[in-house]
């Protein structure tokens, strides 16, 4: 039951091959069995799970016919969910029940998903690697020496080793494309606005976005049909009409523009990587797609911009957390200063304290304008460049990431190298455009993913682009031996 | 670039204790504002700021009520709570002088 894809599992509920309780059941035993050697929950829902279940199965039996009714999945400990600890993979939150659920919960709640459990991820969203966890490391199931990535890492993982058919996740700097790619699935990061970020805790409130890690994105597209739409409690919520991403999923893809930037290829790219990603897009030339050279000039400010911006914005969002109305505190603090500073010193980890520092830093009174606004206005021209490369193509293609799966803990370290991770899906996040990363095959024998970016609310085509890619390959149908 | 007084301060406006001992530990910060630099090398006194990914502006709604006071639910998750009110430790060391002045009176 974990090899099918969440259509399949769909297919299987309707035709009474199985239950939700069945179905469910099994997904809980694999993750009491196998879960130890990857780390990649923090929280297991159990007893509400099969309950649930069981609502779902009645549901079912009554007739109803709703594609997600009984499917389990997984949220990223980013996501508020009633009830449920929602921890952020911080001591801060350890004690966090959330008293509401996150929009995106909500909905998937009411299409009848199954919460199985909430994932480990890096701190707050920082991090590359899922290795900034306050609940201990995730490990890559395709080798338990490397890292999953992140900081959706612990989606990734679960999704991977199929111990969840798909799961939530956010993404601020590649977060959920980077896991996807280092663990062999797919990977989508919808326009900014398209999917509410109410119950999202937030990191850098001009980059989040909530997103899927699913084995296809035929499943992608299911999910966004339930997850995608305006919420007047998102300020940043946009009222555009939401589509049936699966009604266009199987239309040619003839003349399609792809173009392919320059400075995405650089001489110095892993050179097997490099023939993947070529043969990738030949694969798309084969289906009826045109290819074109395309140049993002300023794409080489992307890491240096986007680490202005998100520190900056993440150490106003991470202010909240003083330890008075919610979250940890600290023992016997002498004065109202010492709770602040003794609770977060002692409740973030170090990346979260390094990235406040950071962003506190590019914001203060001399330097605000020489780093922060600098960002912003570099920030426009990067966005500038994507929309004069959109002028000519339809889709963006390159690499996900320089690289695959590192090792663990060799780049725990090295901040720069760590950073270097997001150097290609970054710009995604600064534009506010849809992209995703899907399985493009092999090096070294971990998987590397093939990352697509579009122009505003273009998911529907987007997610076209990546079906039909996976109707010739079979990368996406692929899994560990942990499976 | 920031040496250990800059450290100290930027700590203090974060709000976090970082003792003397560990200070060593966030100057690799300078390596990350080293990278940032690399910004400097492109002029742009003609380019606007951007701060919002889409051309879009703030959403306005009607002037009535829509929430209501949930502070019970709210306040279930916070550590020290009493009477529907967030207690927190002691804000002010001793008692001001214009208040000795009004007892006085």
């Amino acid at each position: 039951m974990h090899k099918k894809t969440i259509a399949e599992l769909s297919a299987g509920l309707q035709q009474r091959e199985f239950s939700s309780e069945e179905l469910t059941q099994h997904y809980l035993t694999r993750i009491k069995t196998l879960d130890p050697k990857l780390n990649s929950f923090i929280t297991r829902c159990e007893e509400s799970a099969l309950k649930a279940a069981k609502e779902a199965d009645k549901k079912i039996a009554e007739g109803s016919t709703e594609k997600l009714l009984g499917i389990p999945i997984a949220h990223k400990d980013i996501f508020c969910t009633q009830d449920i600890l929602t921890t952020c993979a911080s001591k801060m939150l350890n004690n966090f029940i959330s008293p509401y659920d996150a929009t995106c919960a909500s909905k998937l709640k009411n299409a009848g998903t199954i919460l199985i459990g909430k994932t480990n991820m890096d701190e707050f969203a920082m991090g590359s690697s899922t290795e900034n966890s306050a609940y201990g490391v995730v490990k890559n199931p395709w080798d338990l020496g490397t890292v999953p990535g992140g900081s959706s890492g612990g989606s990734a993982a679960a999704v991977a080793a199929r111990l969840v058919p798909a799961a939530s996740g956010s993404d601020t700097g590649g977060s959920i494309r980077q896991p996807a790619a280092l663990c062999g699935i797919t990977g989508l990061k919808p326009t900014y606005g398209r999917i509410s970020r109410y119950g999202m805790i937030a990191f850098a409130s001009s980059l989040d976005q909530a997103g899927i890690l699913s084995q296809t994105a035929e499943d992608a597209a299911l999910l966004l049909n339930a997850m995608a739409g305006f919420d007047p409690k998102d300020s940043t919520s946009v009222d555009e009409p939401v589509p049936d991403f699966t009604q266009t999923l199987n239309h040619s893809i003839k003349g399609l523009r792809i173009g392919l930037p320059k400075e995405y290829f650089p001489d110095e790219l892993d050179p097997a990587l490099k023939k993947l990603i070529y043969e990738a897009a030949k694969e798309l030339e084969k289906l009826g797609a045109t290819l074109h050279d395309i140049s993002l000039p300023n794409s080489h400010l992307a890491i240096p911009t986007y680490y202005v911006i998100a520190p900056a914005e993440c150490s106003a969002n991470l202010a909240r957390f003083d330890g008075i109305r919610y979250g940890h505190s600290c023992k016997d603090p002498k004065n109202l200063e010492d709770l602040y500073e003794r609770t977060r010193a002692e409740n973030f980890g170090d990346e979260v304290k390094h990235r406040i520092m950071i962003g506190t830093y590019v914001l203060s009174t001399g330097y605000y304008q020489a780093y922060y606004q600098k960002a912003q206005k570099l920030r426009k021209l990067i966005s500038n460049d994507c929309q004069q490369a959109l002028k000519q193509v339809d889709f963006i293609l390159s690499p996900t990431t320089p690289t695959p799966a590192f090792k663990l803990g060799s780049r725990s370290h090295d901040r720069i190298h760590m950073y270097l991770s997001d150097i290609f899906t970054v710009t995604s996040n600064l534009a506010g455009l849809p992209s995703l990363s899907i399985p493009a095959g092999f090096v070294n024998n971990l998987p590397i993913g093939l990352h697509l970016m579009g122009n505003y609310f273009t998911e529907a085509r987007l997610l076209n682009l990546a079906h039909r890619y996976q109707q010739v390959t079979n990368f996406h149908q692929c899994y560990p031996t942990i499976v | 670039m920031m040496n250990d007084q800059d450290i100290k301060k930027i700590a203090k406006m974060a709000k976090i204790y970082i003792p003397e001992s560990e200070l060593a530990h966030y100057r690799d910060i300078n390596d990350i504002l080293t990278m940032i630099e690399q910004m400097d090398k492109i002029n742009t006194d003609a380019v606007e700021a951007m701060s919002h990914p889409l051309e879009i502006i703030q959403r306005l709604r009607d002037d009535t009520i829509t929430e209501h006071n949930e502070r019970t639910r709210w306040q279930k998750v916070a550590s020290n709570v009493e009477a529907g009110i967030y207690l927190v430790p002691q804000v002010f060391d001793q008692v001001c002088d214009h208040v000795t002045h009004d007892t006085k009176e």
